[in-house]
């Protein structure tokens, strides 16, 4: 426990610094927001006796006080007053006024109670840098806002914990050896690195709820990873805030919008999505929107608009209103609310109409083909064409063979006699991934094989020729069952008549389809066949109800368990149209008419000879080869959700935000009333034009904009020191926090949009300064004074993020993987760990090369199951927009640190390594400390490793197989020649090292 | 002396200078909260003398029928087949039935509902065991909630809130009242499932969301590690773990000496801690050491993952001072053939629930054991093919053990279960009802995040069911 209770107790008798003028903002606003503006407030649903007290006009309309008069006022007789029926807060409130905020508000009414705007409202101005007597002018705020007599930094820290410290925060991985010199030739080397936009993509992606699957219900995947890498790409190329805002909002809606442009906007489409059965349209809608507001003004405007989605907000000047025209914004994004088939899209919305993207399962996508993949196509296509030529050209000897093929069809369809007739050849099998066999087939050149632990089926469309059954048709199928691994049951299904209500089966009854129902539904021709053979499986197409004249669409082959090779199926039949299948209409019917071809026909059946004739066979698979390497080129891309402007959504105020009740007024594209009005891009605000998202964008990033650049450069301050300047990051309005130091929060504002919201330049700013450089190490006696380091006296020691941590030990290791940007990775994780997903069921597979290894903020990001040591070290599933990440200190985080996977195998590949390099163990400890901490073990450490390792080869020395189990944890492949005992000792130290608080730990 | 033992005078007279005074309030509380992990911010200063010291949720996940469980409707046995009188459901939302709207019809309970226990409360005979400690349960018939999808209605039934990022009410209760254990987590959750299809459960539903996440529930597995990598790496045996374990403290206490940190004793704290699970869980989770006539009673096969095996470890962690004990069962959902879905998921869930209330109260631990039994939401009075589709407007739960009143039925549906006709019970009265149980004044259970004072019961008023307690 950090503190003691008695403290806070003790709080209540804190005397104020002196009788000087009290600030409203300071010093009286946080009580009247914390204790009265709940009752007395912007909120008129929830306000009492009318009175408000956060307006000072109101206030003094209501006789609240008189300023300058404390004894005449009611306001402090009803702080002071003994009688509970009076007293305020009521007792039931639960809050309660300490003596000093009494005394505080009892002489702010003397002092003529003023009033001022809430600071972060205000725009800010760029205040005089104090005189202090520093070159920085961070140093000079700083020291000025230490109180007098005090006022010194810490003294610089030490050039390792320096180097160390500015390597984790502006690249988050361990400082390479080269790199502890200069501070300043570092800092240069450390923002031009690829690292640092992998660095500010794991702050910015925890604010943009940037996620890998849809989070509601299912949690299905999505691929948004283009985002991810935009947003690195642009933290890397430094682009100026103002346009990153702009772009994630609106990038399609600029001129002309680039291809990053429009991965921008995946932004607007990152918010969690549902597909569960039973969800309605509008429903989803309301909460998809309602999301987008809040994330909107926490990430970009460091307000909390969501209380207002049911009521006007409690605290700060939003209203009900100003949240749902603030929704309007959104209204034109093209989407649906539910994504299981009964969800629709805006009104009127045509994909067509948006050249180059796509509505995939999950909406507009836009597809990046990888480099080089056009080039291929065209390619092809040129080959495709010329070998087309050849399949098409026309010579006296396939003539010929063309004339005694119709005469050969013409006299089968004549004769009446019964013959197969395929319905599934082949090139039906590719179809939907099937998994095909070529070895062991019955017919053609491939087999499908089928095998699974529960029902297992292919259905195949026949809806291009759909097959009509004759009277005595009997069908067939081909099958192979494994006698090693013999199904429970076989069953062919039908499709006719909009129903797939024609059934065969033999064997048990194990397949739900159909079961119980009546006869041609469900028939069972009899026992399973015989393994090991190729069998023909028939049944007569009555027993399955499909009389003569019928029309199949689809047929299916089910099996229950086991592994089943299926090949050729189709129908013995008689019917001369049959026997003619696979051929167009007009050309069946000119071979079953009397009398001469006309050309047409010809023409007709020509285009089908050359499908069959076994003498064009090696053309024809040649044009087959080019499509495969067509469709497979096509794969070769990335794509990600798009936002596309559709027509707009009637966006209304929903009381109570009931989504049900359309009783409240239609609203259109505004922003809060209270920060002022978003003009139009046509420029002319008398226009009535509606206000686009490119408009709200323009307005969050005008110059005049009072929050925008307070809550970038407060959170980014964070980032450098643990702390914002102001302390919650979530919040700047009236219940967030009075800044430590307004006046630097405000030059830094000025400063970064002054620089064209130069991100690099106010990194560089922060890190350059003495402030940010001096030690962590403070004496006691300033942590005693100053604990919560609101003087910034000293640095604040802080544990890595989750993903750091990661990266920090396979970086030691030497076994990060250092891949900027791409497909996600899927790192070791426990077995079963997404058994409570579904629709469908889930198995996760580690990747096995070198993705295994790649930096924690690829990590494949399921927000219903975040990776274990993801979630242990406080990242957030990124369900909703997040502004800080929590710091905490678990056990969770020891369990994982010595024994996941992750961390065992960089432990043995880190001591590997330096057993390979350094010959005796004193001089692998050395090293190893080195490239860990940057520094050298002191002799008290030395000798509690060197007890470890002793002891660890004594053990394993007696027990080597024990040694070589753990060795074996991992893929990375083990050195060879090193003495499995000591490496087994060894290891046991890197797995300390590893562990320590100073390794997950800067300084 | 640490270095962040304040003493007290210094702290005020160094502390006024350039942070607002209520500002550091904030900033103290707010600490003072993360760092009492142990205790719990209620610490010993219960708002009302607390009758339970832990929380055991049945959670049904996937929607139990009332009609089939709680709530018997004679009138929907008499209308059964019939339309569904439009009176009813006119403006109202429906969830798979939204399609058809125009053709519901009315489906009977499937199953007889009899006299049970000495308080005669009618109870469905397809649960004879629940119903044989029908004298020990406090039935609830009028509860409804306000999400008609699994997800957001788990979400609202655990955090009180749509908005997903909001705490579980177990991270409440560590919150509040800290566990009584130092070996294993203070917040665990189990599943099982059968009966019907498993509809998905995400680990939001048992996350600490704003506070800090030492207050999240951990899961148990029923295959593999019970507790994500709480098993030693291969090769590694406990000795060797404890030298290791002994050398990683005697490294960041060196460290401690050199540098002012208050983390590295919480760290050193965690690493016992963590050492400690690696022998609590597994010894935990053998089952072994109980006799045979406990595992009958349940009708739980060691390591079976059931429902009545996850029963057993609730008993066995609630010995063991876990807070708030958390077993889902996905075998709810019973949109088609709920004859025969409930027939299967009594199967699973009927004995052992009763066994462990009866082997709670045979042990003395129902005392202070709060049981709450039920689902996210209830099921339509209307067919949907033979069985029911979700429904929010009604549905019934049931709570037993720790000052509740058993044998009292509370609140009341219409003739047709449809909508509350007496007594309305939300999910947040529900969780007020649970936290007054356990001492806690579900008002002044508050954290601040975004700048509010966030508690589990939301802004609306809510109500603590003081009808139902003894």
């Amino acid at each position: 426990m950090r503190i003691p209770t008695i403290i806070l107790a003790a709080l209540a008798g804190i005397v104020p610094a002196g009788a000087a003028p009290l600030s409203y903002n300071r010093d009286v606003r946080p009580i009247l927001s914390e204790n009265c503006f709940a009752c007395h407030g912007p909120d008129p649903g929830t306000r009492e006796a009318k009175l408000r007290l956060d307006v000072r006009e109101a206030a003094l309309d209501k006789e609240a006080f008189v300023p300058g008069d404390p004894e005449a006022s009611e306001l402090v007789y009803r702080i002071t007053t003994d009688d509970e029926d009076d007293l305020m807060p009521p007792p039931d409130s639960h809050k309660a006024l300490t003596p000093e905020q009494k005394d505080i508000l009892t002489r702010w009414i003397e002092q003529g109670a003023p009033y001022e705007a809430h600071w972060a409202y205000l725009p800010p101005k760029r205040p005089p840098v104090p005189e202090m007597g520093e070159a920085h002018p961070i140093d000079n705020f700083i020291l000025a806002g230490m109180p007098p007599g005090n006022r010194a930094l810490s003294p610089a820290a030490e050039p390792s914990t320096l180097a160390r410290r500015l390597s984790f925060d502006l690249t988050g991985l361990p400082p390479a050896e080269s790199n502890i010199g200069n501070p300043a030739t570092k800092i240069d080397s450390l923002l031009s690195s690829p690292h640092f936009g992998e660095r500010m993509a794991v702050f910015w992606l925890d604010l943009a709820r940037y996620a890998d699957t849809i989070g509601y219900h299912s949690d299905e995947e999505r691929d948004v990873t283009l985002y991810r890498d935009y947003v690195i790409e642009a933290f890397n190329r430094n682009m100026p805030y103002d346009q990153f805002v702009k772009e994630q909002l609106a990038g399609d809606l600029l001129d002309d919008p680039t291809t990053d442009q429009f991965i921008a906007t995946s932004f607007n489409r990152l918010n969690q999505i549902s597909e569960e059965g039973g969800i309605q349209d509008a429903e989803y809608i309301t909460k998809y929107y309602a999301e987008r507001v809040r994330t909107t003004s926490v990430a970009f405007l460091g307000s909390t608009m969501g209380c207002a989605e049911c009521h006007d907000h409690k605290f700060d000047p939003f209203t009900a209103e100003d949240f749902y025209a603030m929704e309007a914004f959104f209204a034109d994004i093209y989407e649906k609310g539910a994504y299981n088939g009964d969800g629709r899209y805006n009104e009127g919305a045509d994909i067509k109409a948006y050249p180059g993207f796509r509505l995939s399962q999950w909406g507009p996508t836009l597809d990046i083909p990888e480099p080089g993949v056009a080039e291929e196509l065209a390619r092809l296509a040129r080959k495709k064409k010329g070998a087309e030529a050849e399949l098409n050209r026309t010579t006296p000897e396939l003539e010929s063979a063309f004339l005694a093929w119709v005469a050969e069809l013409k006299a089968k369809a004549g004769d009446g006699t019964p013959r197969d007739v395929p319905m599934l050849e082949d090139d039906e099998l590719p179809l939907g991934e099937v998994k095909t066999v070529t070895e062991n087939v019955h017919s053609g050149r491939l087999a499908r094989h089928q095998q699974g632990d529960g029902v297992v089926q292919h259905i195949v469309d026949t809806k291009k020729t759909p097959v009509t059954v004759a009277d005595g048709d009997v069908f067939f199928a081909w099958v192979w069952l494994d006698p090693a691994d013999p199904p429970k049951q076989l069953m062919l299904q039908f499709h006719a008549g909009g129903k797939w209500d024609h059934r065969a089966w033999w064997g048990g009854d194990h397949i739900p389809f159909g079961k119980g129902g009546k006869k041609g539904g469900h028939h069972r021709v009899g026992d399973l066949p015989e393994t090991g053979q190729w069998v023909r499986l028939e049944v007569p197409a009555a027993k399955v109800g499909l009389g003569g004249g019928k029309t199949i669409t689809q047929l299916a082959y089910a099996q229950h368990g086991g592994t089943v090779l299926w090949d050729l199926a189709g129908r013995q039949t008689a019917d001369p149209h049959g026997v003619l299948a696979g051929l167009s209409d007009p050309a069946r019917q000119a071979l079953t008419q009397d009398g001469p071809l006309e050309e047409p026909q010809k023409e007709a059946l020509r285009a089908r000879f050359r499908e069959v004739t076994p003498a064009l066979a090696p053309i024809r698979k040649k044009i087959a080869q080019i499509t495969a390497e067509e469709t497979a080129a096509q794969k070769r891309k990335r794509s990600t959700l798009v936002t596309l402007s559709a027509t707009p959504r009637e966006v209304r105020v929903l009381p109570r935000g009931n989504w049900m009740d359309t009783s409240g007024p239609v609203v259109q594209p505004a922003v809060p009333g209270f920060l002022g009005k978003a003009d139009p891009a046509s420029g002319d605000p008398e226009s009535g034009a509606r206000l686009t998202r490119l408009d709200l964008a323009e307005w969050i990033t005008a110059r005049d904009n009072p929050l925008t650049a307070r809550a970038f450069v407060n959170r980014v301050w964070a980032l450098f020191f643990g702390t914002g300047l102001s302390r919650d990051l979530q919040d700047l309005g009236n219940q967030g926090q009075w800044p430590t130091h307004p006046e630097l929060l405000d030059w830094l504002a000025v400063e970064f949009m002054d620089t064209g919201w130069d991100v690099k330049h106010l990194v560089k700013l922060i890190v350059d300064s003495k402030t940010y450089q001096q030690s962590s190490h403070a004496p006691a006696d300033l942590i005693e004074a100053d604990p919560y380091n609101t003087w910034y006296a000293r640095q604040n020691p802080r544990r890595l993020p989750a993903e750091f941590v990661r990266d920090n030990a396979l970086a030691v290791a030497g076994l990060l993987n250092r891949t900027v940007g791409g497909a996600n990775a899927r790192p070791y994780q426990p077995a079963g760990y997404y058994r409570e997903l579904n629709f469908p069921k889930r198995k996760y597979q580690a990747h096995t090369d070198d993705r295994q290894f790649r930096r924690g903020l690829y990590t494949h990001w399921q927000r219903s199951f975040l990776h274990p040591m993801l979630m242990a070290f406080d990242a957030p599933a990124r369900e909703e927009c997040t502004a800080s990440r929590e710091s905490s200190n678990t056990p969770q985080q020891a369990l994982n640190l010595l024994n996941d996977p992750t961390f065992v195998e960089a432990a043995r590949v880190f001591a590997a390594r330096l057993m390979s390099d350094h010959e005796t163990f004193p001089a692998r400890l050395e090293a190893g400390f080195r490239e860990l901490l940057a520094r050298a073990p002191t002799g008290e450490e030395a000798t509690l490793l060197t007890a470890l390792y002793d002891r660890q080869l004594g053990r394993y020395r007696s027990a080597p197989g024990d040694a070589r189990a753990l060795l074996a944890t991992g893929i990375a492949p083990a050195p060879a020649g090193l003495d499995p005992a000591e490496l087994g000792a060894t290891t046991a130290v890197t797995r300390a090292l590893l562990n320590l608080h100073e390794t997950i730990t800067r300084y | 002396m640490t270095p962040l033992d304040i003493n007290r005078r210094t702290f005020l007279r160094n502390s006024s200078y350039s942070v607002g005074s209520a500002a550091l309030a904030w900033m103290l509380t707010r600490d003072l909260q993360a760092a009492t992990a142990g205790r719990g911010v209620i610490g010993g200063n219960f708002h009302y003398p607390p009758q339970a010291k832990r929380v055991i949720h049945l959670c049904m996940a996937g929607g139990p029928s009332h009609f089939e469980t709680l709530d018997e409707k004679p009138e929907l046995a008499r209308l059964g087949g019939e339309p569904m009188p439009e009176s009813f459901t006119k403006g109202q939302q429906l969830a798979q039935l939204q399609g058809k709207r125009n053709a519901l019809k009315c489906l009977a309970p499937q199953f007889e509902f009899r006299e049970s226990g000495e308080c005669g409360r009618r109870m469905s005979t397809a649960f004879p065991e629940i119903a044989s400690i029908a004298d020990e349960i406090a039935v609830i018939n009028s509860m409804h909630t306000e999400q008609i999808n699994h997800d957001p209605a788990h979400t609202f039934m655990n955090t009180g809130s749509i908005i997903p990022g909001r705490p579980s009410m177990g991270s409440w209760l560590l919150y509040g009242l800290g566990a009584d254990t130092d070996e294993l987590p203070g917040f665990v959750v189990m599943t099982s499932s059968g009966g019907g299809q498993d509809q998905p459960i995400a680990a939001r539903q048992w996350h600490s969301g704003f506070l800090p996440s030492k207050f999240q529930g951990v899961q148990f597995n029923s295959k593999g590690d019970p507790v994500h990598y709480v098993k030693s790496p291969p090769g590694v045996t406990r000795d060797d773990q404890a030298a290791l374990l002994d050398t990683i403290n005697g490294m960041n206490r060196l460290l401690g000496k050199r540098v002012n940190d208050a983390e590295i004793a919480t760290r050193i704290s965690q690493y016992e801690m963590a050492f400690k699970m690696q022998t609590s869980v597994p010894g935990l989770t053998d089952v072994s050491d109980e006799p045979q006539h406990v595992m009958d009673l349940y009708g739980a096969q060691p390591g079976d993952g059931s429902f009545a095996s996850n029963c057993l470890l609730a008993r066995r962690l609630a010995e063991r001072g876990v807070r708030f004990i958390q077993l889902y069962h996905r075998g709810w959902d019973h949109h088609g053939g709920v004859k025969k879905g409930i027939e299967t998921v009594s199967g699973h869930i009927d004995r052992a629930t009763a066994a462990l209330v009866k082997d709670l109260r045979d042990r003395g631990m129902l005392e202070d054991t709060l049981i709450i039994w039920g689902g996210e939401f209830g099921r339509t009075p209307m067919a949907q093919g033979s069985g029911r589709d979700h429904h929010i407007k009604a549905f019934s739960l049931w709570m037993a053990g720790a000052g509740i009143k058993g044998g009292t039925t509370y609140g009341a549906t219409d003739a047709l279960g449809y909508d509350v006709a007496k007594d309305p019970v939300s999910v947040h009265d529900l969780h007020a009802t649970m936290l007054h149980q356990l001492g806690i004044d579900h008002e002044r259970l508050t954290y601040k995040f975004q700048g509010l004072d966030f508690k589990l019961t939301g802004v609306e008023k809510a109500r603590v069911v003081k009808e139902i307690l003894a």
